[in-house]
C-alpha cells in the first residue's frame, strides 16, 4: 500500500473496477455483500505524507517580511505568519513571535517556486527511458538519495516542488506526480497523465501517425470507461433488485412459511411429495477485463486528471488539437509548445495552458522562423492562454534555473504577475493543488520562501526555503 | 529560408545611418567599471562617446530614452556566427593562424546576440587545438572585425589531446608547446605572448589542467586568462598570485553552473577579475546574463556582476582602452534596458554599436 495521498476518488467506478480486479484475481468467491464491502475500500491515507513529520522539525514556526505577496498581483504590507505543523495557522499586521519560536524576516514572503515540467528527484535512467506505459507511475522512478544533490541545489534556488515524468522516450509515459524537493516525498502522486508528439527528424506522414495513435488510444480509454460505467450501473440495478427481493422475503417470511407449511401438509395428506418452486437469481453483470493503461487513461479522457502532452511543431499541434475536440471533459495541458501563437485563439477559448520552457529561438530548429524564442511566454500569456513556465524536463539540475528562466521571460515581454503566476500559483492550479500550496493563505501549507527583494529580480537572494513547515535551506551569512 | 535571414541581417550590417552628432539622456548610465552616473546625458560623435554628464549638451539632438544605458556587453567566446572556420582538424598547432578569417558577418546567429547586447564577441581558436592561432575581436553587429591578433588562444585542456596523434598526454602536450614556443621566431604571436605584449587565452577545465596551465604561464611569463575553470574557487589563491583573470564557460543545461556560481563568489572576494562567454549554452546569448544573474542570487553584487560583462571582458581581450566602459573616447557601443542592466527582468528597448542604431525592440515588432 502506498503510504503517500492520491486524488480524492471522484470518480468511483475505475477505483472500484481495480479493487475488483485485483479482488477476483485473488480468486476470492465474492457474494453480494462482500462485494459491496469493496466497494468502500479503506479509507484513503490522509492526505498529508506521515513521514514528514520529522521529530527533529520545530512544530512553530514564525515569519515575518514587510511585503507578503498572497497570489500574484496581490500583497499585504508588513505581515506576519504563524506555521503550525506544517501549515500556515494564522497571518496578520499585528501577529507577534509567540516566546522562543524561531522567527525567520526579510523583505517578501511568497509561495514556493513550483517546476511544472521536471524530472529532478527521479532515477535518471527511468527519466529517459521508452518502456514506460500509461499506467507507469513516477513515484515508483523517485531517488531521493541518487538526486539528493540535485534536490538540495533546488532548496538554495526556492524550488521546493516539482511536477516530475519519467520516460521521455515513450509516446505515452504514464502518471506523473507532484513531489516535494526537500527529499523527494510526494505531494500528489498522481499529478497528470504525459503523452508525447515530439520527435524530431521524423516525416510528416509519420507524425500524423503519432497523433492517431495517441487519439486512438483516447478513444479505447474512452470506451473502457463508458463500459465500466454501464458496468457500474448494470451492477447498481442488479443489486437494488437483490435487496428488494431479500426484503419482500424477509417481510413475507412467515406468510410464506404458513403458506408452504400447509402445502407440505397437503402433500403428506395425499401421499406426495410437494414440488417447490426454487427461486432463481438474476445473473449478475459481468465486469469489462480490468485493462491497467486503459483504466489509467481514462482518468485523463474523464478529466480527473490532467493531460500533459509535449508538443512543439505546428503540424502535430494543429492535429492534436482537431483530435481532441471530442473529449470535452479531458483537461489537455501543452508542454514545449515553440509554435503555440499560431493556435493561440482556441487554446485560449479551450482554455488550454501551455508549459513553455524559455530558450533561444533557434532559426535552423524545430519550427524554424516562426521560433518566438524568449518572446513565446510574453506573447501567449498577451492573446489569453496561461502560461506556467517549467524546465523542460532534459536535466534534472534544470529545475534550478527556474526562478531565472521566468525572469528571463518577463525580459522578454511576459508581464511580471503572469511570469510568478507561472512558477506559483498557476502549477497549484493546473495539477489541482490550489487548495494546498501556491499562494500564501491561512490554512495552506507552509511551502515558502523568505526573500531579500521581489521573486524575480536577480539581485533577490533567497534567505529561507520553508517546505511543509520545515526550513530546509537558510542563507548563510 | 537563406535569403531571408541575410534581408533580416541587413540593418544589422551598418545600413543605417548615424547621425554625426546626438546625444542619449536616460535616468541610470552605467559606466561599466561599478559607477553609476544618475540623470545623464550620454554625448556621441563619430561613433564613439565624447561625453558622460549631468549637463545637458548644446547643439545635440537629445533622444531621451525611457531606462538604464549600459556599454554593450563583451562575450569572451561565440563561435556560432564562425561556423566551423575557428576549428583546423588536422593540426594540432596553427599559432600564426588568424581567427578573424572565421568570422562570417552573414550568419543570421550573429543577430540573436546583439538583440540580447552583446556588441562585442572574441573568436578563438577550437578547444580542440594546442595553439590555434590569434583570436579576433569583431563586432556581430556591424560586421566588422575590430580587432585582430587580440588574444593567443592555447587548449590545454583534455579536448586538446588527440586519440591516436600526438600529443596523447598531457606530458606530450606541454612539451610540444614547450617547443612552440621556444622556436617562435621574435615578432611571432608565441614570442609576443612571451613578451607580455599580447594576452593568452588558456582553456583549462578541471584543477588539475589550470594547476597545470598557471606553471606554464609563470614559467614563460604569460598575461592573459585561463578558460573554463568552473572550480576556480579551489584555486584562488594560485590564481591571484599569478595575476591571469579567469573566463567562465557557459554550459547546456543548467544554464547556471554551482561550481560557476561559488568560484564567482571566491574571485570577486579575492578581486581576481572575471568574465563570461556566450556561446556552447542552451540559453544561447542570454547564457551569459544567467550565469550572471545566477551569481547574484547567491550574493554577487550587481556592479561586480556588470564588470565581468563589460569592463573586466575588455581587460581581458586587451580592448579596454576602446571598449567596456561609458567613458570619453570609448566605442559607442550602447545598450538601453528598461531597468538594470544584469537584471533578467530588464527589457533591452535598444542597441547602438559604434554609435549606430543596431537594434531596436519596436522596430523588430517585438510584442506589445
Amino acid at each position: 500500500m502506498r503510504s503517500y495521498s492520491t486524488r480524492p476518488d471522484r470518480r468511483s467506478p475505475l477505483r472500484r473496477l481495480r479493487n475488483l480486479g485485483i479482488a477476483l484475481t485473488a480468486g476470492a468467491a465474492l457474494t453480494a455483500a462482500s462485494l459491496a464491502a469493496q466497494d468502500d475500500p479503506a479509507p484513503e491515507p490522509a492526505p498529508e505524507p506521515a513521514p514528514e513529520a520529522a521529530p527533529a522539525a520545530p512544530s512553530l514556526l514564525f515569519l515575518r517580511a514587510n511585503k507578503v505577496i498572497v497570489s500574484p498581483g496581490k500583497s499585504l504590507d508588513n505581515m506576519g505568519l504563524l506555521v503550525r505543523d506544517g501549515r500556515i495557522v494564522a497571518m496578520g499586521t499585528d501577529l507577534a513571535a509567540p516566546e522562543g519560536v524561531e522567527t525567520i524576516e526579510g523583505e517578501v514572503i511568497c509561495a514556493a517556486f513550483i517546476d511544472p515540467w521536471s524530472v529532478a528527484g527521479v532515477d535518471a535512467s527511468s527519466a529517459r527511458t521508452d518502456r514506460v506505459d500509461t499506467a507507469s507511475r513516477a513515484t515508483d522512478a523517485l531517488d531521493p538519495y541518487g538526486q539528493d544533490e540535485v534536490l538540495d541545489d533546488l532548496l538554495e534556488s526556492g524550488v521546493l516542488m516539482l511536477r516530475v515524468e519519467i520516460g521521455s522516450a515513450a509516446a505515452v509515459s504514464g502518471v506523473g506526480a507532484v513531489i516535494r524537493a526537500d527529499g523527494a516525498v510526494p505531494v500528489l502522486a498522481d499529478a497528470a497523465i504525459s503523452a508525447r508528439l515530439y520527435a524530431p527528424g521524423l516525416d510528416p506522414v509519420s507524425r500524423v501517425g503519432q497523433v492517431d495513435r495517441l487519439a486512438s488510444a483516447l478513444g479505447g480509454a474512452k470506451k473502457y470507461a463508458d463500459d465500466v460505467a454501464t458496468y457500474e450501473s448494470n451492477l447498481k440495478t442488479w443489486e437494488e433488485e437483490i435487496a428488494k427481493k431479500e426484503t419482500e422475503l424477509a417481510e413475507d417470511f412467515k406468510k410464506a412459511k404458513k403458506s408452504r407449511d400447509k402445502k407440505v401438509k397437503e402433500a403428506k395428506e395425499e401421499g406426495e411429495e410437494l414440488k417447490e418452486k426454487k427461486y432463481k437469481e438474476d445473473k449478475r453483470p459481468r465486469p469489462p477485463k480490468f485493462d491497467a493503461k486503459k483504466a489509467s487513461l481514462a482518468r485523463a479522457v474523464g478529466g480527473e486528471v490532467p493531460m500533459v502532452i509535449h508538443v512543439e511543431q505546428a503540424l502535430e499541434l494543429r492535429e492534436l488539437l482537431r483530435v481532441t475536440r471530442p473529449f470535452t471533459r479531458m483537461r489537455l495541458v501543452l508542454a514545449g509548445g515553440r509554435s503555440a501563437l499560431l493556435f493561440a485563439d482556441e487554446l485560449a477559448e479551450r482554455g488550454i495552458p501551455v508549459i513553455v520552457t524559455p530558450a533561444p529561438s533557434s532559426p535552423g530548429g524545430d519550427v524554424g522562423e516562426m521560433d518566438p524564442g524568449f518572446a513565446l511566454a510574453g506573447e501567449l500569456s498577451a492573446r489569453g492562454v496561461e502560461v506556467l513556465i517549467g524546465s523542460g524536463a532534459t536535466s534534472a539540475s534544470a529545475s534550478r534555473d527556474l526562478p531565472l528562466l521566468a525572469a528571463a521571460a518577463v525580459g522578454h515581454g511576459l508581464d511580471e504577475d503572469a511570469a510568478f503566476h507561472a512558477i506559483t500559483a498557476g502549477p497549484a492550479r493546473v495539477f489541482d493543488l490550489q487548495s494546498k500550496v501556491g499562494s500564501v493563505r491561512r490554512g495552506l501549507h507552509a511551502d515558502l520562501l523568505v526573500l531579500s527583494g521581489d521573486p524575480l529580480s536577480s539581485s533577490t537572494r533567497v534567505l529561507a526555503s520553508i517546505s511543509g513547515g520545515k526550513v530546509v535551506h537558510q542563507a548563510g551569512n | 529560408m537563406l535569403i531571408s535571414c541575410l534581408i533580416a541581417a541587413a540593418p544589422l550590417l551598418g545600413a543605417t545611418a548615424a547621425d554625426d552628432a546626438f546625444a542619449l539622456r536616460a535616468s541610470h548610465v552605467h559606466v561599466g567599471d561599478g559607477q553609476v552616473v544618475l540623470d545623464a546625458f550620454v554625448v556621441v560623435e563619430d561613433g564613439v562617446v565624447k561625453s558622460v554628464s549631468n549637463n545637458a549638451p548644446r547643439g545635440v539632438r537629445v533622444v531621451e530614452v525611457d531606462g538604464h544605458i549600459a556599454p554593450g556587453f563583451i562575450s569572451l567566446r561565440e563561435t556560432l556566427g564562425a561556423g566551423s572556420e575557428n576549428a583546423e582538424r588536422t593540426r594540432k598547432s596553427t599559432p600564426t593562424a588568424d581567427l578573424s578569417f572565421a568570422f562570417d558577418p552573414t550568419s543570421p546567429n550573429w543577430k540573436g546576440l546583439v538583440s540580447e547586447g552583446v556588441t562585442t564577441v572574441l573568436l578563438p581558436a577550437g578547444n580542440s587545438q594546442i595553439a590555434g592561432g590569434q583570436a579576433a575581436i569583431v563586432s556581430p553587429a556591424a560586421g566588422e572585425v575590430l580587432k585582430r591578433n587580440a588574444v593567443v588562444t592555447l587548449g590545454l585542456s583534455r579536448a586538446a589531446l588527440g586519440s591516436s596523434t600526438a600529443p596523447t598526454s598531457f606530458a606530450g602536450l606541454y612539451a610540444h608547446l614547450g617547443e612552440q614556443f621556444a622556436a617562435a621566431p621574435e615578432g611571432s604571436p608565441l614570442a609576443e605572448a612571451k613578451a607580455g605584449k599580447v594576452p593568452v587565452m588558456m582553456r583549462a577545465v578541471t584543477r588539475s589542467e589550470v594547476h597545470r596551465a598557471l606553471e606554464f604561464a609563470a614559467a614563460h611569463g604569460l598575461k592573459g586568462a585561463v578558460i573554463g575553470a568552473p572550480e576556480a574557487d579551489d584555486l584562488v589563491d594560485e590564481l591571484k598570485a599569478s595575476g591571469l583573470a579567469v573566463v567562465f564557460e557557459s554550459k547546456a543545461a543548467p544554464a547556471s553552473s554551482k561550481d560557476v556560481v561559488k568560484s564567482a563568489l571566491a574571485l570577486s572576494k579575492a578581486e581576481v577579475p572575471f568574465a563570461f562567454t556566450s556561446d556552447a549554452g542552451s540559453q544561447g546569448p542570454l547564457g551569459m546574463r544567467m550565469q550572471a544573474a545566477a551569481c547574484m542570487r547567491a550574493g554577487l553584487d550587481a556592479g561586480a556582476a556588470l564588470r565581468a560583462m563589460t569592463a573586466d571582458a575588455a581587460r581581458i581581450a586587451g580592448v579596454d582602452a576602446t571598449h567596456g566602459t561609458i567613458a570619453t573616447g570609448r566605442a559607442a557601443d550602447l545598450v538601453v534596458w528598461s531597468g538594470p542592466p544584469t537584471d533578467l527582468t530588464s527589457r533591452v528597448h535598444s542597441v547602438y554599436a559604434g554609435g549606430h542604431l543596431v537594434h531596436s525592440a519596436h522596430a523588430h515588432g517585438a510584442h506589445q
